[in-house]
Protein backbone atom coordinates (compact mmCIF):
# COMPACT_ATOMS: atom_id res chain seq x y z
CA UNK A 1 0.00 0.00 0.00
CA UNK A 2 1.46 3.24 -1.09
CA UNK A 3 1.76 5.36 2.12
CA UNK A 4 0.27 9.06 1.51
CA UNK A 5 2.14 11.82 2.28
CA UNK A 6 -0.66 13.23 4.45
CA UNK A 7 0.85 17.20 4.10
CA UNK A 8 0.08 16.68 0.16
CA UNK A 9 -2.99 15.16 0.36
CA UNK A 10 -5.44 17.90 0.16
CA UNK A 11 -3.69 20.13 -2.43
CA UNK A 12 -5.37 23.43 -4.00
CA UNK A 13 -6.01 23.60 -7.64
CA UNK A 14 -3.19 24.87 -10.02
CA UNK A 15 -4.12 28.86 -10.04
CA UNK A 16 -5.46 28.35 -14.18
CA UNK A 17 -3.78 30.82 -16.75
CA UNK A 18 -5.63 33.75 -17.61
CA UNK A 19 -6.50 32.46 -21.05
CA UNK A 20 -9.24 30.23 -19.30
CA UNK A 21 -10.60 32.75 -17.41
CA UNK A 22 -10.54 35.13 -20.31
CA UNK A 23 -12.59 32.79 -22.26
CA UNK A 24 -14.96 32.40 -19.62
CA UNK A 25 -15.45 36.04 -19.08
CA UNK A 26 -15.88 36.40 -23.16
CA UNK A 27 -18.95 33.90 -23.50
CA UNK A 28 -20.93 34.41 -26.97
CA UNK A 29 -23.51 36.96 -26.06
CA UNK A 30 -26.31 33.86 -26.86
CA UNK A 31 -24.75 33.10 -23.47
CA UNK A 32 -25.52 35.66 -21.39
CA UNK A 33 -24.73 39.30 -21.27
CA UNK A 34 -21.25 40.50 -20.75
CA UNK A 35 -19.81 40.80 -17.51
CA UNK A 36 -17.00 43.19 -18.37
CA UNK A 37 -18.86 45.74 -19.74
CA UNK A 38 -20.99 48.89 -18.52
CA UNK A 39 -24.18 48.97 -20.48
CA UNK A 40 -26.24 52.01 -21.43
CA UNK A 41 -29.51 52.21 -18.98
CA UNK A 42 -32.55 53.03 -20.42
CA UNK A 43 -35.67 54.27 -18.56
CA UNK A 44 -38.84 52.14 -19.81
CA UNK A 45 -41.33 52.36 -17.06
CA UNK A 46 -43.84 50.66 -18.77
CA UNK A 47 -46.65 48.83 -17.00
CA UNK A 48 -47.14 45.20 -18.73
CA UNK A 49 -50.04 44.52 -16.44
CA UNK A 50 -51.97 45.39 -13.89
CA UNK A 51 -54.97 44.96 -11.83
CA UNK A 52 -56.32 45.53 -8.34
CA UNK A 53 -53.95 42.41 -6.97
CA UNK A 54 -51.05 42.35 -9.17
CA UNK A 55 -48.99 44.98 -11.31
CA UNK A 56 -45.95 43.82 -13.52
CA UNK A 57 -44.01 46.90 -15.16
CA UNK A 58 -40.73 46.91 -17.15
CA UNK A 59 -38.49 49.40 -15.08
CA UNK A 60 -35.68 49.64 -16.63
CA UNK A 61 -33.03 47.74 -19.40
CA UNK A 62 -29.33 48.12 -19.59
CA UNK A 63 -28.66 47.94 -23.09
CA UNK A 64 -25.28 46.21 -24.72
CA UNK A 65 -23.64 46.24 -28.26
CA UNK A 66 -25.96 42.60 -28.87
CA UNK A 67 -27.34 42.10 -25.81
CA UNK A 68 -30.26 43.51 -23.27
CA UNK A 69 -30.99 43.13 -19.52
CA UNK A 70 -34.46 44.16 -18.16
CA UNK A 71 -35.49 44.73 -15.22
CA UNK A 72 -38.93 43.70 -14.40
CA UNK A 73 -40.48 44.61 -10.84
CA UNK A 74 -43.77 42.79 -9.86
CA UNK A 75 -45.83 44.24 -6.51
CA UNK A 76 -48.35 42.37 -5.34
CA UNK A 77 -51.25 43.57 -3.53
CA UNK A 78 -53.64 42.06 -0.43
CA UNK A 79 -57.53 42.20 -1.77
CA UNK A 80 -59.91 43.19 1.00
CA UNK A 81 -61.62 40.00 1.14
CA UNK A 82 -58.55 37.85 0.77
CA UNK A 83 -57.72 36.23 4.00
CA UNK A 84 -54.56 35.76 5.31
CA UNK A 85 -53.54 31.72 4.58
CA UNK A 86 -55.19 32.75 1.11
CA UNK A 87 -52.56 36.28 0.88
CA UNK A 88 -49.60 34.29 2.16
CA UNK A 89 -49.67 31.26 -0.11
CA UNK A 90 -50.40 33.74 -3.34
CA UNK A 91 -47.18 35.67 -2.15
CA UNK A 92 -45.27 32.62 -1.92
CA UNK A 93 -46.23 31.67 -5.45
CA UNK A 94 -45.59 35.06 -6.81
CA UNK A 95 -42.41 35.50 -5.52
CA UNK A 96 -40.53 32.10 -4.94
CA UNK A 97 -37.60 32.72 -7.86
CA UNK A 98 -37.45 28.90 -7.95
CA UNK A 99 -40.89 28.18 -8.70
CA UNK A 100 -40.00 30.36 -12.08
CA UNK A 101 -36.99 28.96 -13.04
CA UNK A 102 -37.71 25.75 -13.03
CA UNK A 103 -37.19 22.44 -15.23
CA UNK A 104 -38.42 21.80 -18.82
CA UNK A 105 -42.02 19.63 -17.37
CA UNK A 106 -42.83 22.29 -15.57
CA UNK A 107 -42.44 25.75 -17.50
CA UNK A 108 -46.05 26.01 -19.24
CA UNK A 109 -47.59 25.55 -15.63
CA UNK A 110 -50.19 28.07 -15.48
CA UNK A 111 -48.20 28.80 -11.77
CA UNK A 112 -45.02 29.77 -13.81
CA UNK A 113 -44.49 33.33 -14.96
CA UNK A 114 -44.13 33.74 -18.42
CA UNK A 115 -41.81 36.58 -20.74
CA UNK A 116 -41.44 36.89 -23.95
CA UNK A 117 -40.16 39.36 -26.76
CA UNK A 118 -41.72 39.49 -30.60
CA UNK A 119 -39.60 40.99 -32.53
CA UNK A 120 -39.89 43.21 -35.70
CA UNK A 121 -39.12 40.68 -38.02
CA UNK A 122 -41.98 38.07 -36.72
CA UNK A 123 -39.16 36.19 -34.84
CA UNK A 124 -39.60 35.60 -31.04
CA UNK A 125 -38.39 34.01 -27.52
CA UNK A 126 -39.37 33.12 -24.46
CA UNK A 127 -38.53 32.53 -20.97
CA UNK A 128 -40.73 29.43 -21.17
CA UNK A 129 -39.71 27.63 -24.10
CA UNK A 130 -36.78 25.62 -22.47
CA UNK A 131 -32.91 25.41 -23.58
CA UNK A 132 -31.82 23.64 -26.38
CA UNK A 133 -29.58 21.33 -24.52
CA UNK A 134 -25.57 21.04 -26.16
CA UNK A 135 -22.57 19.56 -25.11
CA UNK A 136 -20.71 21.89 -26.66
CA UNK A 137 -18.94 24.63 -24.70
CA UNK A 138 -19.42 27.28 -26.29
CA UNK A 139 -22.76 25.97 -26.97
CA UNK A 140 -23.39 27.29 -30.92
CA UNK A 141 -25.03 30.18 -32.23
CA UNK A 142 -29.14 30.08 -32.06
CA UNK A 143 -31.30 30.37 -35.20
CA UNK A 144 -33.74 32.93 -33.36
CA UNK A 145 -33.13 34.96 -30.24
CA UNK A 146 -32.82 34.01 -26.91
CA UNK A 147 -34.90 35.36 -23.64
CA UNK A 148 -34.36 34.30 -20.05
CA UNK A 149 -34.68 34.87 -16.84
CA UNK A 150 -31.42 35.92 -14.72
CA UNK A 151 -31.48 36.96 -11.29
CA UNK A 152 -34.38 37.40 -9.14
CA UNK A 153 -37.88 36.41 -7.91
CA UNK A 154 -37.02 37.04 -4.57
CA UNK A 155 -38.86 39.57 -2.56
CA UNK A 156 -41.94 39.07 -1.26
CA UNK A 157 -41.19 40.33 1.96
CA UNK A 158 -40.78 43.59 3.43
CA UNK A 159 -43.59 46.26 2.60
CA UNK A 160 -46.69 46.18 4.44
CA UNK A 161 -49.26 43.31 5.12
CA UNK A 162 -50.69 44.56 2.55
CA UNK A 163 -48.20 44.71 -0.50
CA UNK A 164 -45.04 42.60 -1.35
CA UNK A 165 -42.49 43.26 -4.09
CA UNK A 166 -40.13 41.40 -5.87
CA UNK A 167 -38.42 42.01 -9.38
CA UNK A 168 -36.55 39.63 -12.15
CA UNK A 169 -33.72 40.62 -14.35
CA UNK A 170 -34.04 39.23 -17.80
CA UNK A 171 -31.95 39.09 -20.38
CA UNK A 172 -31.98 38.95 -24.60
CA UNK A 173 -29.95 38.44 -27.13
CA UNK A 174 -29.59 40.07 -29.85
CA UNK A 175 -29.97 43.86 -29.06
CA UNK A 176 -33.06 44.22 -30.79
CA UNK A 177 -33.30 46.51 -34.14
CA UNK A 178 -34.03 50.35 -33.46
CA UNK A 179 -37.73 49.85 -34.09
CA UNK A 180 -40.75 49.21 -31.73
CA UNK A 181 -40.61 45.41 -30.72
CA UNK A 182 -43.42 44.14 -28.50
CA UNK A 183 -42.80 42.47 -25.24
CA UNK A 184 -45.00 40.00 -23.29
CA UNK A 185 -46.37 38.53 -20.38
CA UNK A 186 -48.51 35.56 -19.19
CA UNK A 187 -49.48 34.23 -15.44
CA UNK A 188 -52.39 32.07 -15.90
CA UNK A 189 -52.69 31.19 -12.18
CA UNK A 190 -53.30 34.87 -11.35
CA UNK A 191 -55.20 35.95 -14.83
CA UNK A 192 -52.56 37.92 -16.65
CA UNK A 193 -53.66 37.01 -19.96
CA UNK A 194 -51.70 37.24 -22.92
CA UNK A 195 -50.41 40.48 -22.95
CA UNK A 196 -48.76 42.36 -25.53
CA UNK A 197 -46.63 45.89 -24.58
CA UNK A 198 -45.16 48.49 -27.55
CA UNK A 199 -41.52 49.07 -26.29
CA UNK A 200 -38.69 51.28 -28.13
CA UNK A 201 -36.13 49.62 -29.37
CA UNK A 202 -34.69 52.83 -30.70
CA UNK A 203 -33.89 53.95 -27.09
CA UNK A 204 -31.87 50.56 -26.39
CA UNK A 205 -29.85 50.90 -29.45
CA UNK A 206 -28.98 54.59 -28.81
CA UNK A 207 -27.61 53.27 -25.03
CA UNK A 208 -26.25 50.28 -26.59
CA UNK A 209 -23.73 52.60 -28.08
CA UNK A 210 -22.85 54.21 -24.72
CA UNK A 211 -21.63 50.29 -23.33
CA UNK A 212 -18.09 50.66 -22.52
CA UNK A 213 -15.61 47.96 -21.23
CA UNK A 214 -14.51 48.80 -17.59
CA UNK A 215 -10.61 48.93 -18.65
CA UNK A 216 -10.56 50.07 -22.86
CA UNK B 1 -49.09 8.87 18.36
CA UNK B 2 -49.01 12.85 18.66
CA UNK B 3 -45.22 14.06 18.94
CA UNK B 4 -45.29 17.14 16.56
CA UNK B 5 -48.73 19.18 17.26
CA UNK B 6 -49.46 22.33 15.46
CA UNK B 7 -49.63 25.28 18.00
CA UNK B 8 -52.72 27.13 19.00
CA UNK B 9 -54.13 29.54 16.37
CA UNK B 10 -52.18 33.05 16.83
CA UNK B 11 -54.72 36.32 17.36
CA UNK B 12 -54.13 38.18 14.47
CA UNK B 13 -53.84 41.53 15.40
CA UNK B 14 -55.48 43.57 12.81
CA UNK B 15 -53.12 46.87 12.89
CA UNK B 16 -50.73 47.20 9.88
CA UNK B 17 -46.87 46.58 9.90
CA UNK B 18 -45.71 49.90 9.83
CA UNK B 19 -44.33 50.89 6.44
CA UNK B 20 -40.54 51.26 6.64
CA UNK B 21 -39.36 54.78 7.02
CA UNK B 22 -38.49 56.74 3.84
CA UNK B 23 -34.68 57.60 5.43
CA UNK B 24 -34.43 53.75 5.37
CA UNK B 25 -34.82 52.96 1.55
CA UNK B 26 -37.17 53.19 -0.89
CA UNK B 27 -40.93 52.95 -0.19
CA UNK B 28 -42.16 49.41 -1.20
CA UNK B 29 -45.32 50.49 -2.86
CA UNK B 30 -43.69 52.95 -5.45
CA UNK B 31 -42.61 52.19 -8.99
CA UNK B 32 -39.11 54.65 -8.94
CA UNK B 33 -37.99 56.05 -12.50
CA UNK B 34 -34.29 55.23 -13.37
CA UNK B 35 -32.10 58.27 -14.58
CA UNK B 36 -28.97 57.10 -16.61
CA UNK B 37 -26.14 58.64 -14.72
CA UNK B 38 -22.70 57.07 -16.32
CA UNK B 39 -20.36 58.89 -14.03
CA UNK B 40 -16.87 57.13 -13.55
CA UNK B 41 -16.30 57.88 -9.18
CA UNK B 42 -12.95 56.19 -9.50
CA UNK B 43 -10.56 53.95 -12.08
CA UNK B 44 -6.77 52.70 -11.49
CA UNK B 45 -5.38 49.50 -13.28
CA UNK B 46 -7.30 47.05 -11.19
CA UNK B 47 -9.96 48.84 -9.62
CA UNK B 48 -13.19 50.44 -11.56
CA UNK B 49 -15.98 52.20 -9.54
CA UNK B 50 -19.06 53.35 -11.47
CA UNK B 51 -22.10 55.42 -10.98
CA UNK B 52 -24.30 53.56 -13.44
CA UNK B 53 -27.63 54.88 -12.99
CA UNK B 54 -30.17 56.32 -10.26
CA UNK B 55 -33.43 55.13 -9.60
CA UNK B 56 -35.45 58.32 -8.16
CA UNK B 57 -38.36 57.82 -5.37
CA UNK B 58 -39.88 61.15 -4.42
CA UNK B 59 -38.30 60.77 -1.13
CA UNK B 60 -34.88 59.64 -1.85
CA UNK B 61 -32.67 58.09 -4.45
CA UNK B 62 -30.84 54.96 -4.85
CA UNK B 63 -27.57 55.48 -6.84
CA UNK B 64 -26.56 52.40 -8.60
CA UNK B 65 -22.43 51.98 -7.81
CA UNK B 66 -21.25 49.23 -9.36
CA UNK B 67 -17.49 47.60 -8.68
CA UNK B 68 -14.98 46.14 -10.84
CA UNK B 69 -11.40 44.64 -10.15
CA UNK B 70 -8.92 43.15 -11.84
CA UNK B 71 -6.41 41.00 -11.19
CA UNK B 72 -2.48 42.07 -11.88
CA UNK B 73 0.53 39.80 -11.80
CA UNK B 74 1.60 40.51 -8.33
CA UNK B 75 -1.79 39.89 -6.44
CA UNK B 76 -1.47 36.56 -4.40
CA UNK B 77 -4.57 34.34 -4.28
CA UNK B 78 -4.75 35.34 -0.73
CA UNK B 79 -5.28 38.77 -1.40
CA UNK B 80 -7.67 38.26 -4.35
CA UNK B 81 -10.05 36.25 -2.47
CA UNK B 82 -10.09 38.53 0.50
CA UNK B 83 -10.44 41.42 -2.12
CA UNK B 84 -13.50 39.05 -3.41
CA UNK B 85 -15.14 38.96 0.00
CA UNK B 86 -14.54 42.23 0.57
CA UNK B 87 -16.42 43.41 -2.39
CA UNK B 88 -19.60 41.11 -1.88
CA UNK B 89 -19.67 41.75 2.16
CA UNK B 90 -20.36 45.71 3.10
CA UNK B 91 -21.65 44.50 6.70
CA UNK B 92 -17.93 43.38 7.85
CA UNK B 93 -17.79 46.89 8.52
CA UNK B 94 -18.27 46.19 11.92
CA UNK B 95 -15.57 42.82 12.25
CA UNK B 96 -13.25 45.24 10.21
CA UNK B 97 -10.95 48.90 10.63
CA UNK B 98 -12.70 52.14 8.90
CA UNK B 99 -9.77 51.65 6.85
CA UNK B 100 -10.64 48.52 5.58
CA UNK B 101 -14.36 49.37 4.70
CA UNK B 102 -15.25 50.97 1.60
CA UNK B 103 -16.82 54.78 2.38
CA UNK B 104 -18.86 56.62 0.33
CA UNK B 105 -20.42 60.30 0.90
CA UNK B 106 -22.59 63.30 -0.42
CA UNK B 107 -21.50 66.75 -0.28
CA UNK B 108 -23.75 69.56 -1.14
CA UNK B 109 -23.46 72.76 -2.03
CA UNK B 110 -24.09 74.03 1.30
CA UNK B 111 -21.42 72.25 3.29
CA UNK B 112 -23.40 69.97 4.73
CA UNK B 113 -22.69 66.02 4.04
CA UNK B 114 -24.14 62.25 4.58
CA UNK B 115 -21.90 59.37 4.36
CA UNK B 116 -22.47 55.81 4.95
CA UNK B 117 -20.13 55.68 8.25
CA UNK B 118 -21.64 58.28 9.98
CA UNK B 119 -23.25 56.20 12.42
CA UNK B 120 -27.11 58.41 11.58
CA UNK B 121 -28.44 55.24 11.37
CA UNK B 122 -27.08 53.38 14.37
CA UNK B 123 -30.73 54.08 16.68
CA UNK B 124 -31.57 52.73 19.70
CA UNK B 125 -33.79 49.68 18.31
CA UNK B 126 -37.25 51.73 18.59
CA UNK B 127 -39.39 51.29 15.79
CA UNK B 128 -40.00 52.68 13.90
CA UNK B 129 -36.52 54.10 14.45
CA UNK B 130 -36.67 58.24 14.96
CA UNK B 131 -36.29 60.70 11.66
CA UNK B 132 -33.11 61.87 11.43
CA UNK B 133 -32.27 65.81 11.59
CA UNK B 134 -29.84 65.59 8.24
CA UNK B 135 -29.47 63.90 5.08
CA UNK B 136 -28.63 60.15 5.45
CA UNK B 137 -26.54 57.78 3.34
CA UNK B 138 -27.10 53.99 3.61
CA UNK B 139 -25.08 51.80 1.80
CA UNK B 140 -26.70 48.34 1.12
CA UNK B 141 -25.49 46.02 -0.92
CA UNK B 142 -27.28 43.62 -3.10
CA UNK B 143 -26.21 39.92 -4.73
CA UNK B 144 -26.14 41.23 -8.10
CA UNK B 145 -22.15 40.19 -8.59
CA UNK B 146 -19.86 37.67 -10.29
CA UNK B 147 -16.69 36.70 -9.77
CA UNK B 148 -13.62 34.53 -11.20
CA UNK B 149 -9.47 34.31 -10.84
CA UNK B 150 -9.09 37.51 -12.37
CA UNK B 151 -12.08 39.34 -12.65
CA UNK B 152 -14.78 40.81 -10.56
CA UNK B 153 -17.53 42.88 -10.60
CA UNK B 154 -20.32 43.76 -7.40
CA UNK B 155 -23.23 45.96 -7.51
CA UNK B 156 -23.38 48.46 -4.31
CA UNK B 157 -26.87 50.95 -4.23
CA UNK B 158 -26.59 53.35 -2.05
CA UNK B 159 -29.70 55.20 -0.72
CA UNK B 160 -30.12 58.98 -0.16
CA UNK B 161 -32.78 60.41 1.64
CA UNK B 162 -34.38 62.92 1.48
CA UNK B 163 -34.04 63.95 -2.74
CA UNK B 164 -31.12 65.79 -3.03
CA UNK B 165 -32.04 69.30 -4.56
CA UNK B 166 -31.75 70.10 -8.58
CA UNK B 167 -28.65 71.64 -7.72
CA UNK B 168 -24.71 70.01 -8.55
CA UNK B 169 -23.45 68.33 -5.44
CA UNK B 170 -20.91 65.73 -5.04
CA UNK B 171 -20.84 62.24 -4.53
CA UNK B 172 -17.60 61.20 -2.48
CA UNK B 173 -15.55 57.42 -2.15
CA UNK B 174 -12.59 56.45 -0.27
CA UNK B 175 -10.86 52.87 0.28
CA UNK B 176 -7.83 53.07 2.28
CA UNK B 177 -7.34 49.37 2.18
CA UNK B 178 -7.46 49.29 -2.19
CA UNK B 179 -5.44 52.75 -2.17
CA UNK B 180 -8.72 54.45 -3.57
CA UNK B 181 -7.91 58.02 -2.10
CA UNK B 182 -11.10 60.55 -1.20
CA UNK B 183 -12.24 61.52 -5.10
CA UNK B 184 -15.16 63.83 -5.30
CA UNK B 185 -16.99 63.32 -8.43
CA UNK B 186 -19.61 66.20 -9.43
CA UNK B 187 -23.38 65.11 -9.79
CA UNK B 188 -25.87 67.20 -11.73
CA UNK B 189 -28.82 66.81 -9.37
CA UNK B 190 -31.16 68.18 -11.91
CA UNK B 191 -31.81 64.85 -13.67
CA UNK B 192 -32.55 63.09 -10.53
CA UNK B 193 -35.50 65.87 -9.77
CA UNK B 194 -36.94 64.77 -13.45
CA UNK B 195 -36.84 61.18 -12.90
CA UNK B 196 -38.64 61.80 -8.97
CA UNK B 197 -41.15 63.62 -10.89
CA UNK B 198 -42.32 60.48 -13.12
CA UNK B 199 -42.01 57.88 -9.89
CA UNK B 200 -45.69 57.30 -8.78
CA UNK B 201 -47.29 54.45 -6.38
CA UNK B 202 -48.14 51.03 -8.19
CA UNK B 203 -51.86 51.64 -7.31
CA UNK B 204 -52.77 55.69 -7.18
Amino acid sequence: MRTLNRMDFFTPPPRRGRDVAAEERDQPPWTGPPKDLLGGTVAVEKTLFQNDALAIVLASAVAFPENVKFHVRLAARRLLDEDEDTWWERRGLMFEGRRHRTRPSRLLKDEVLRFGVRLPDGTKATTVEGRTHSDEWPPPRPEGPVLRLGSGGGGGDGGSDRMATGHWNLWLWPLPPPEPFEFVVQWPAFDVPLTFTKIDGEALATAAERARPYWS
Amino acid sequence: MEFFTAPPPRERKPEKRERRPPWLGPPEDFVGAAAPLDLALFHSETLAIVLTDALVFPEGVRFNVRMAARRSEEIDDDTWWDRYERMFNVHSRHRSSLDETIRFGIRFSDGSKATTVDGALDHTGDWPPPRPDAPVLHCRRSGNSSGSDDFLSAHWPLWLWPLPPPETFELAVEWPLFEVPLTFTEIDGAPIAAAAERAHPYWP
